[in-house]
């Protein structure tokens, strides 16, 4: 009768501990090991991500003019005095007469291209109208244009009106231009 | 007797297993720590900077536009008995509007002109106007021109 219950006591001590204490053992077991091969993808994939970073770094590095040049084509602010020195040398050396600058500031949403007002993408980039009054010749003008065109800061006219200054040289015109340029 | 031994040393044995376990884990963890820590986050800031600043010039450039061509391709198609002597050109809609005024010795030459303008493919539209007789010029008149965008797109050899 003893040896029964000692044998009952037995197996249900076996079953206590197979429950509360291997059954959930293993469990934590296997959430380890799985969390461990979550971490080992994650290192893994830290891993990949600093090669791409490393990279990259060395590609930026070794373009730093590059990347100073870009600084110049869309600046970070108006830069408006650099503005004003780069027009007044773009018309002098074409020989044309700067008679009048403003600037005026364009709502943003516009895109690239001069034309003013359009939303066909909504860039991080602002804008800026400028409107010169110069004075001189067509292929002044034409040189002028030109060298906007290829100008280090990105310009783009977005309207020309000219016309005869007066009767008497009638190969001097009146320009209007109006340009955008950009910053971010 | 023997099974619940067994199954204390079973247990015994997971014990120690996790432990290792989560040393493992642990040190994985301050690995990728240490990898995160050794990042130059500035210099990562400006990379993407830059990146996003080349994708706005990118979008520029595209759509940067080429005046010289515009007037290369005026040149081309202006006959030489035509002069003129006032324009405007403006972009609008993604269209670009000429307003010109000018003046011809006769009115087979303004016919001429209209015809030069109205053959070009890149010209969609051409009107004229205020046609009349001027004691000094000749013929004077007004042409309004409506030419596709495209012209102002292409680069074209100015020289």
């Amino acid at each position: 009768m003893i040896k029964n219950a000692i044998i009952i006591i037995l197996v249900l001590v076996f079953v206590a501990i197979v429950v509360f204490l291997d059954v959930p053992g293993v469990q934590n077991v296997l959430t380890s090991r799985k969390d461990i091969e979550i971490q080992k993808q994650r290192f893994l994939d830290t891993q990949e991500l600093e090669g791409k970073i490393e990279k990259l770094v060395s590609s930026y590095e070794g373009n730093k003019d590059v990347v100073e040049k870009t600084t110049y084509i869309l600046p970070d602010n108006e830069d408006l005095p650099n503005l004003i020195v780069q027009l007044e040398a773009l018309a002098f050396e074409q020989g044309l007469l700067l008679e009048k600058i403003e600037f005026a500031a364009v709502n943003q949403d516009a895109v690239g291209g001069g034309e003013e007002g359009s939303t066909a993408s909504t860039q991080n980039y602002q804008t800026i109208t400028i409107t010169l009054k110069l004075m001189g010749s067509y292929p002044a003008l034409k040189n002028f244009l030109k060298e906007t065109e290829e100008n280090m800061r990105l310009m783009d006219v977005s309207s020309i009106n000219f016309s005869t200054s007066s009767g008497e040289t009638p190969e001097i015109f009146e320009f209007d231009l109006r340009l955008n340029t950009y910053y971010q | 007797m023997g099974l619940v031994i067994l199954s204390l040393l079973f247990y015994g044995g997971l014990f120690l297993y996790q432990s290792n376990l989560k040393k493992n884990l642990k040190s994985i963890e301050n690995e990728i720590i240490v990898m995160d820590s050794e990042r130059n986050t500035e210099l990562e800031k400006n990379i993407i900077d830059t990146d996003k600043r080349i994708n706005l010039l990118k979008n520029l450039f595209q759509n940067h536009l080429y005046w010289t061509a515009m007037f290369k391709k005026m040149e081309e198609l202006t006959i030489p008995e035509v002069y003129f002597s006032e324009a405007r050109f403006s972009l609008s809609l993604g269209k670009l509007e000429a307003g010109l005024e000018g003046s011809s010795g006769t009115y087979t030459n303004l016919a001429r002109q209209m015809v030069s303008f109205q053959e070009d493919s890149l010209v969609e539209k051409v009107k004229v106007s205020g046609i009349s007789l001027d004691e000094e010029k000749g013929i004077k008149f007004g042409l309004s021109i409506i030419f596709s965008k495209d012209i102002l797109l292409r680069k074209q050899n100015n020289d």
